[in-house]
Order: C-alpha cells, then sequence, then structure tokens
C-alpha cells in the first residue's frame, strides 16, 4: 500500500520532468530491502558479518537482518510461515535439509548455477553445501595413548564417561550409526544400533554446550565424546589435555552444514546475491581457517596445516561414513522414544 | 482504707504472690520500662494505670513471658519464673483485641489452653462449658469468633484464660474496644468475676475511671516508671507526685503555683495571698521559693472576694452536669475548677476561692509530693 | 448488576487476554489433534486422536508425566519447609527491613532461569565450585556429580521457584496478629502446637497459593531441568522441548502440552471446589 502510493507519486513526478528516470536503474540497487537470514550465533554470525554481510549492504544497499538461534527455531519458523515467509534465507543441517527440500519448504539447489557447481560434487543434499564436517571423538590425552578409534569408546574403564550429544540430531544420529556398524550392521537396523550404543551406559552427560564438554574432557571427568570437528577443533586450542580423532574404522561421519534457500522467500534475488557470497572463496577460506570448517567450495585453498585438521578434498570425503540421511530424519520420532528409554534411562 | 493499705503494703515487703522487682526492658536501645519494681498480693486485683506508651503493656508481656527483660526478675508464688517460656507460665492473658483463633469454634477456642495441657476429654468439656457459662456464653460455643460481638468476643477470651485456671490473670486493656455502654457493665461483671473467683488480676489500662473503679491496688506509670502504687482512695487524695494527681479524679487535679516572698508572705501569680492557718502551718516548714497545690474541686470552695484567706479570682466558664456544677475560675493567672450543687446560687463577678481543705503540695520542678501531712 | 457492570468493565481486558493467550492456546489445542505427514515435516490437518493414544499409551510418556509431577510435589514440599521459617522470619521484621527482605528474594527471580540455573551449574558442575573446595580440602579425588540427577534438578527447582513459596506466604503471614501467637503461647503452646495448631491452619491461604504457584511452575519448567539435569532427567517440559524442536513434531508436542495444561486446569478447579467446600463446612459449622 505504502509502496504502491510511493510509485505512483515517483510515476507523476518522472512525467513532470519529462520521463527521465530519477533512479540510476542498477540492477544490483537493493536500497531499502531487508533480508532476512536465519543463523548460529557466535563465531559463525561474526564471519558472516564480515565476510558476506557487509561486502553485500555496501555493494547492494540493502539491509541484512540476522535471526539468531539454533536449527529447531528455523526448522519451526519456515514451516509455519510456508505460506507467506519472512526468512529469505535459512541456515540449516544435513540432518534437516534433505527434509526441508522434500517438503517444499526450500528452494532446490539449481545445477545450472556457478556455485552450485563450485561446490563438490555430490554435496548438495537438499540444499547447498555450506561447509564440511565430520563426527569425529574429542578425548582426553591421558585416557588414550594414540586418537582412538571408535570401538576404543567402548573400553570397559571407560563405562560411565562418554558424554552423549541429545537426539535426534546429525551428531547423536552419527554415533548411533556407528554404533550400528561396529555391531555388524548399520544404520538402518535400529536394534543393532541402540543396543550397541546402550552398552556405554550410563551416559554422565548429554552435552549442549561445547565448552562445558571441553572442560569436562579437559579435566578427565569425561573421558571422550562423539563431537562434529571444527567448532570442537577450534574450542580445543584452550586446553592442554584434548585431542581430537578421526577414526578410522570407519571413518568419521560425514555432516554437513547446510545454507538453503527459503521458498516464496519475499527477497529471492538478493538471497541468491548472500548465497553466492556465503559458499565463496574468501568466506569459506575464513571459515577453515578460524573455525577449522571443511570448505565445500572446490576453488578454496589452504594452508597444509590447515587443511590436515579439516575436511576439503575429495579424496579425504572418501574416507568418511556416508549416512542415509533420509532414512534417519524418517524415523527420527520413533528413534527418539528409543533413545529416551534405551540410551538415558538408567 | 487507708489502715487496709498499709497493711498490704507491709506484707508485700516479705511475701507477695507476685513481685516484680528491677525490671528493664528496651527496645533497640530506646528504654520501655527503667527498673520496675511490684508487688501484688494473693486475690488482689492491680490496675497497672499510665497514658498510653508509658509502658504497661510491655510490663504485662514480662510478666507473660511473651518478652525476655533485660534486668530483673520475677516471682510468682514463690517461684521464680524468669527462665520460664510463656507457655509454662500458667498465665491467663486477655489482650485488647482478644485475639481469638478464628479458624476456631468458640469452645475450641477455650478448649485451647486445656488441650496444651492435654486434659482427658470429658473433664476438658466440663471445664469449657463452666467457663462459658461464668461469662454467661454457653449458648454460643458452637460460633466462629468472627459471628460474634464484641463484647461477646471479649468475654471468649476471658473465658479461654480462665479455664486453665491461671496462676495470675492478666489482662490488657480489656475494655477499650467496647463502646461506652458496654463498658460499664463488663467492669461490674470483672469485678464480679473476680470476686467469685478469687484470682489474681493484673489489669492495662489508661482509663483512671477504669482503675479507680476495679482495682485493689493502683500502679500509677509513667514514661517507664512505676510512680506509685496504692489504693485508689491513697491515689486519689495522697497522690505521691503532681503527674498522678493531674492523672486521676474527674476533673483531674489543678496545680496552682504558689511564691513565697522574701519577707515570707505569699503569692498566687501578682496577688499577695495569706492562706488560712491550717495551710500556713503545711506550708510553712517546706522550704521552697515556690510550690504547687495540688487542687480538686474538693479542696475548694466559692467564696466573696473579701472573704478572710480568700484567693482573688474571676469566673470564666460554668459546666452543668445536672446534679452538679464546676465552675471554672481563674487566679493569679491560674485556672483552678470548683464543684457546686446544682442549686447553690452562682456568684458573679469578682469572688474568692477559699481553700477548705490542706491540699498535696508538690515541688515545681521535680513534681514530687512535699512536706506530707500524716 | 454489580456484576453485569464488572463484566463490562472487564472487556477490554477479556478481548486481550483473548487475543494474546487464548488464541495461541486454541491453535495449539487445534494443533494436538493433527499430525505429522509420513515422511514430512509437514502436518496433515486432519482431526485424529492418536497423539492423545500415544501419550496415554506409551508407557514412556507416562513415566516422564509422574516424573514430573513427582519432582513437582517434591519441589513444593522443600519450598515449604523452607518457605515457612523464611517468611515467617521476614513477616516479623519491621516494615521497612521487611522490604529490603522482599526486594533480595525477588531479584534473582527477576534475572531469569537461565542465569539462574547456570549459576547453580557454576555452583554444582563437576568441576564447579564445590567440588573445586572440596578437591583442595582433599576431600575427594574425583568430583562428586551434583547434576544430571535428581537432586541437581530438585535444587535448582527450589531455588528457582522458593519466592514464589515465600511471597504468598509472606503476604498471609504479616497479616497474622502476633498476639494471636502470644495467646497461643499463654495458653501452653509449646512452639510446634503453636505452628500446628495456629500458625499453619491461618496461613492455609498462602500456602494454597504458594504451593499451586511452585508447582505449576516446577512441572512446565524445562531451562531447569534440562540444564541441570543433564540430559538425564527427562520432564515434560524437556520431553516437548524434545519433540517440537529436535523431533519437530509439533502436533505431538502440542498434544504434550495440552495434557500438561489440562491436569493443571483440573487441578486448579479441583483446588477450588475444595476451598468452596470448606468454606462453606466452616459457615455451616458457624450458623448452628
Ligand atoms: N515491639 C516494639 N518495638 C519497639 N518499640 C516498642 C515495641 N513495643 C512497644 N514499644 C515502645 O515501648 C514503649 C512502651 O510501649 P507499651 O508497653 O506498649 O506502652 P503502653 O502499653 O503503656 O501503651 C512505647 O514507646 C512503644 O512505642
Ligand atoms: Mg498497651
Amino acid at each position: 500500500m505504502k509502496n504502491g502510493l510511493k510509485s505512483i507519486a515517483l510515476m507523476g513526478l518522472g512525467a513532470a520532468l519529462g520521463s527521465t528516470s530519477l533512479m540510476p536503474a542498477m540492477a544490483q540497487d537493493f536500497s531499502g530491502q531487508t533480508l532476512v537470514v536465519g543463523v548460529w550465533g557466535g563465531d559463525i554470525e561474526r564471519l558472516l558479518r564480515e565476510n558476506v554481510i557487509g561486502p553485500l549492504e555496501e555493494e547492494t544497499g540493502a539491509n541484512v537482518e540476522l535471526l539468531l538461534g539454533g536449527t529447531g527455531d528455523r526448522v519451526a519458523k519456515i514451516y509455519a510461515e510456508r505460506a507467506n515467509p519472512t526468512m529469505d534465507i535459512a541456515f540449516l543441517n544435513i540432518f534437516e535439509a534433505p527434509q526441508a527440500l522434500a517438503d517444499g519448504v526450500v528452494v532446490a539447489p539449481d545445477p545450472d548455477l556457478q556455485m552450485y557447481k563450485d561446490i563438490w560434487p555430490g554435496m548438495n543434499e537438499g540444499c547447498y553445501a555450506m561447509s564440511l564436517a565430520a563426527l569425529g571423538i574429542v578425548y582426553n590425552k591421558d585416557e588414550f595413548e594414540s586418537p582412538p578409534e571408535w570401538e576404543d569408546l567402548w573400553a570397559p574403564e571407560l563405562q560411565g564417561r562418554i558424554a552423549l550429544p541429545p537426539f535426534p540430531g546429525s551428531e547423536a544420529n552419527g554415533i548411533l550409526a556407528i554404533a550400528g556398524r561396529l555391531a555388524g550392521a548399520d544404520e538402518h537396523d535400529a536394534d543393532a544400533s541402540f543396543d550397541k550404543l546402550a552398552e556405554l551406559k550410563p551416559i554422565p552427560l548429554t552435552y549442549t554446550n561445547l565448552d562445558e564438554l571441553l572442560l569436562l574432557t579437559d579435566a578427565g571427568e569425561i573421558a571422550a565424546a562423539p563431537i562434529i570437528s571444527g567448532y570442537a577443533i577450534s574450542g580445543m586450542e584452550n586446553y592442554e589435555n584434548i585431542g581430537f580423532s578421526f577414526p578410522t574404522d570407519p571413518g568419521p561421519v560425514l555432516t554437513r552444514d547446510m545454507l538453503c534457500l527459503v521458498a516464496n522467500s519475499p527477497s529471492p534475488e538478493l538471497a541468491m546475491l548472500f548465497a553466492e557470497k556465503a559458499l565463496g572463496v574468501v568466506n569459506q577460506t575464513a571459515y577453515a581457517n578460524e573455525l577449522y570448517f571443511g570448505p565445500t567450495n572446490s576453488n578454496v585453498e589452504l594452508e597444509p596445516a590447515v587443511s590436515e585438521m579439516l575436511i576439503d578434498t575429495p579424496e579425504e570425503v572418501e574416507t568418511l561414513t556416508e549416512l542415509d540421511w533420509p532414512y534417519l530424519i524418517e524415523n527420527r520420532s520413533a528413534w527418539t522414544d528409543r533413545w529416551n528409554a534405551e540410551i538415558l534411562a538408567d | 482504707m487507708t489502715d487496709h493499705g498499709d497493711n498490704q503494703q507491709g506484707r508485700n515487703l516479705t511475701s507477695a504472690y507476685l513481685s516484680i522487682s528491677g525490671m528493664a526492658k528496651a527496645y533497640r536501645g530506646t528504654p520501655a520500662l527503667k527498673s520496675v519494681d511490684l508487688d501484688v498480693n494473693e486475690g488482689e486485683f492491680v490496675a497497672l494505670l499510665g497514658p498510653s506508651g508509658c509502658g504497661k503493656s510491655t510490663l504485662l508481656r514480662l510478666v507473660a513471658g511473651l518478652l525476655e527483660p533485660d534486668e530483673g526478675t520475677i516471682t510468682l508464688a514463690d517461684q521464680r519464673i524468669g527462665h520460664l517460656p510463656a507457655y509454662k507460665r500458667d498465665i491467663g492473658l486477655v489482650f485488647q483485641n482478644y485475639a481469638l483463633f478464628p479458624h476456631m469454634t468458640v469452645a475450641r477456642n477455650v478448649r485451647f489452653g486445656l488441650d496444651m495441657r492435654n486434659m482427658p476429654r470429658a473433664e476438658a468439656e466440663t471445664r469449657v462449658a463452666d467457663a462459658l457459662a461464668l461469662v454467661k456464653l454457653e449458648h454460643l460455643a458452637a460460633r466462629m469468633p468472627s459471628e460474634l460481638s464484641g463484647g461477646q468476643q471479649q468475654r471468649v477470651a476471658l473465658a479461654r484464660a480462665i479455664a486453665i485456671r491461671p496462676r495470675l490473670l492478666l489482662l490488657d486493656e480489656p475494655l477499650s474496644n467496647l463502646d461506652a455502654v458496654l463498658r460499664a457493665s463488663v467492669r461490674t461483671e470483672l469485678r464480679e468475676l473476680h470476686a467469685r473467683t478469687g484470682l489474681t488480676i493484673v489489669m492495662v489500662t489508661h482509663d483512671q475511671v477504669e482503675a479507680m473503679t476495679m482495682a485493689d491496688r493502683i500502679a500509677v506509670m509513667s514514661d517507664g516508671e512505676v510512680l506509685q502504687h496504692d489504693t485508689p482512695q491513697q491515689i486519689y487524695e495522697q497522690p505521691a507526685s503532681d503527674f498522678v494527681a493531674k492523672f486521676v479524679g474527674t476533673p483531674p487535679a489543678a496545680m496552682l503555683q504558689v511564691d513565697r516572698k522574701i519577707d515570707g508572705r505569699f503569692a498566687v501569680g501578682d496577688t499577695i495571698w495569706s492562706p488560712s492557718p491550717e495551710l500556713e502551718a503545711v506550708l510553712a516548714p517546706i522550704q521552697r521559693v515556690a510550690v504547687a497545690l495540688g487542687l480538686r474541686p474538693d479542696h475548694l470552695a466559692l467564696t466573696s472576694a473579701d472573704a478572710p484567706h480568700a484567693l482573688p479570682a474571676t469566673i470564666r466558664t460554668v459546666e452543668y452536669l445536672g446534679a452538679e456544677r464546676l465552675v471554672h475560675v481563674e487566679a493569679g493567672g491560674q485556672m483552678l475548677v470548683i464543684r457546686l450543687s446544682a442549686d447553690e446560687p452562682v456568684v458573679t463577678g469578682a469572688v474568692g476561692v477559699a481553700i477548705v481543705k490542706s491540699p498535696p503540695v508538690f515541688d515545681l520542678t521535680t513534681g514530687l509530693r512535699l512536706g506530707r501531712a500524716g | 448488576m454489580a456484576r453485569k457492570s464488572t463484566f463490562l468493565l472487564l472487556t477490554p481486558g477479556l478481548f486481550v487476554t483473548g487475543a494474546v493467550f487464548l488464541s495461541p492456546f486454541a491453535f495449539l489445542a487445534l494443533t494436538s489433534f493433527w499430525t505429522q505427514r509420513p515422511n514430512s515435516l509437514l502436518v496433515d490437518p486432519a482431526f485424529t486422536l492418536v497423539n492423545y493414544v500415544r501419550i496415554a499409551t506409551d508407557m514412556f510418556f507416562l513415566r516422564v508425566l509422574f516424573h514430573t509431577i513427582y519432582l513437582g510435589v517434591i519441589t513444593v514440599l522443600v519450598c515449604l519447609v523452607l518457605g515457612l521459617p523464611i517468611a515467617r522470619w521476614i513477616a516479623r521484621r519491621a516494615v521497612v527491613s521487611r522490604g529490603i527482605l522482599v526486594v533480595l528474594i525477588v531479584t534473582p527471580m527477576v534475572s531469569g532461569a537461565v542465569v539462574q540455573t547456570l549459576g547453580l551449574v557454576n555452583l554444582l558442575s563437576l568441576l564447579g565450585v564445590i567440588n573445586g573446595l572440596l578437591k583442595q580440602l582433599g576431600l575427594i579425588d574425583r568430583s562428586i556429580r551434583f547434576l544430571g540427577d535428581e537432586l541437581g534438578v530438585l535444587i535448582g527447582l527450589v531455588q528457582a521457584f522458593l519466592p514464589l513459596m515465600v511471597l504468598p506466604l509472606l503476604n498471609t503471614m504479616s497479616k497474622l496478629p502476633e498476639d494471636l501467637e502470644s495467646a497461643a503461647r499463654s495458653l501452653g503452646a509449646p512452639a510446634w502446637r503453636l505452628w500446628m495448631l495456629v500458625i499453619l491452619p491461618l496461613s492455609m491461604p498462602g500456602i494454597i497459593a504458594g504451593s499451586v504457584l511452585v508447582f505449576f511452575a516446577s512441572v512446565t519448567s524445562f531451562v531447569t531441568p534440562q540444564i541441570l539435569g543433564q540430559g538425564r532427567i527427562q520432564t515434560f517440559g524437556t520431553v516437548m522441548y524434545q519433540q517440537s524442536a529436535l523431533v519437530n513434531d509439533w502436533p505431538f508436542a502440542s498434544a504434550l502440552a495440552v495434557t500438561m495444561m489440562v491436569l493443571l486446569g483440573g487441578l486448579v478447579l479441583a483446588l477450588r471446589a475444595i476451598r468452596q467446600r470448606l468454606a462453606r463446612r466452616s459457615n455451616v459449622a458457624g450458623a448452628v
């Protein structure tokens, strides 16, 4: 309504001035528009502001508004608002993105776009792959002579000292799947997976806070915990007694943060520009150097020291355990009940 | 009466039933009681009389054990009770606002103290009935306190305190929440109750009429101290200080300042005055430049201005009280009250005031009684 | 007449209440009769009772429900035991210092559950202040687990909601005439009988109000059991969170929420009926 009036007024003014255009008709001018991005707060927010939002606002004149929070909030929001979305971009993880696409609340990644092509093949499941990470093991160095394998978490002397992530989620589903594989099956065999994981009981801590987990692991109260690389590795630098292991048998579970374009969002073009920058070399290099998040963009080149700490090549991805995420998502409700009853209950 | 009072005082010295000595209490550094001594005989009805805030309730609570004294001892029936908690003292207490338990029936209220003593039910019920009969409230036993009038509540409170057969009954302003009519009747009821039960009663009041009409003896208090402890008549006729004289009696005693000139003559204000020989005999031995005479209406009579020994005075107002009139006169710049019967003619204009009975004499500064006559 | 005009005066308030409170609740209630489509996070808006059947038949949810209520009851009891002497102590202060104490009691509540709970984590965690102290004193080698079990959650609930108990208690207790206690004591009541026969019965309105508040707050709390329970203690709050934010099964989470609200609403009605009956009984007793 307001905009309508304004444009009518402008048209009248334009006519009065002899139909010379008042505004420089730059294709990239989004002055007055606001792009709404849902993302995690903290380091990720900071890097996005530095490498994506700052330059984007400067080039387009648009305003980027961040809605900080966990993915649960964002999933709830984009589903609830799917008839009339207010969010343009939602950062989700691999546990949620394929489902969101299947339900039509996000736009399918477009294989014809350059930014799609720049990303390692096979990574854009549901949404654009933003960063690669792997579920490995954070551990107390006094407890293990060498970086532990998955099987080592089941050592009898460590019983009751292995922390777990909350269920459902990529971490919790990841370790459940690993348990299934150690039991000679895989993630499709829920009974085998749960039985094996239940051997770790009692679970001393369901961690929701990285600092708390690292603190307790450093102090030896927690011996080890499955956790996603990246954050854990960057956070670990402050602690002497903590190591991070990428196990080999099976390999770490591949997880990804995904950048999703919300379907029917208010500012799709701006969202596209944001996505290009977020997935671009500059931002992904910063993600890698500062957060040890593996780049998905094949053009990113990293220092060897950094490269060693993260997943950044197709060859490395080859060694990772890839899970049937749609299957896990499908079973999340039933398995949540099982997790509550079989893993958490004493 | 005087003999009787002296007699009691004599007994007090040896073994009073309730004996309070050196009792002192301060609230956060502000003294409310300053070393009070008080003896009460068995079966006696004593009134603690004094203006509001003088420490009467404080004294009562100390006796009941509801407050800890800073100093002093309490003996009840030859037993030191200062160390006993309130609930072991067996002292009945009736509060100004009755303090009935609002969630219990009248009967339950009265039975409360008996239940605390684990009295068998049947016996307790009898006691409750007796106590309620004593205050004529048998028919209201099942009521809740909120369904009673103020006077009824007061009597329940009384019954509740009496039911435990207390060694001592303390009443804190028992009549002050009642209307004037009720007050008069409850006054007599309390006296009767005292007579019937033989209880030793200490009653707090700020109303001198109450104290005068009800008590065997009155302890007049002011500012945390007991000024005089005596029979009502002694208190009235022989006040120990100007405070007592002014606090007791209707109307209260008027203070007349009398100056003694260098030449030995007396003056009231600017007027030279020659007192009667009897009064002169009282005043003569008192070596003071000025004293105060505590003059009640019955010390005074109205005469003519030129009558011998009369004080020259002017009538200001006349109060008509039915059977009598109170004549307010001004003498030497000070107000005095004279009582006239209704049929006596009131002289107008300049009059004289005769002092027909020797009044108490007080020190002007300390207010203490001087040259006690007899 | 009076009733009608009161009602008119209430209309704007009712309207706002309706808009901001009832309509989301109505939507929540409606959602609870829907389901999530298979293999989708989308909702299937066809009326069904499956969510409620699931709650009523799955031992897990019933157990969590009972455990939540159990925690609520224990929290109420502990808050009562602590709150009664605290409230009485404050009620006996002078008006000014009473005001200061009330502010001191309310302040932590204003800071919110998260801050308070994290404070407790600092205190109780494996590397927290208490364990640190015990280790320094050489009393223990390995930390004692205060968190992640019932005790820790209970401590958290009590410290978070104690003010909700103390304030109504204080309200009734400061209205209790001191003379009533004096009367009871002079009649021979030692402290415990004074409490049982006079203070507690006369503080009943505060006790009931405080208990209801604390019970509601604790059975609906999420932050405290979530943080202090460390995933090991499951309450209705944490399960609702799990179902809505992690599983994304909003219809089922709604059904859980509605179940809890209906139970609490029923409790309120029951309490009201009991109170009315009590009031009527004492009236009848009085009228005889
Ligand atoms: N609980 C109390 N705290 C502080 N001061 C008090 C308290 N009770 C009484 N007082 C003070 O002590 C003095 C005596 O009080 P009280 O014994 O109640 O007097 P009375 O009963 O003669 O009116 C008064 O000045 C009163 O203000
Ligand atoms: Mg008093």
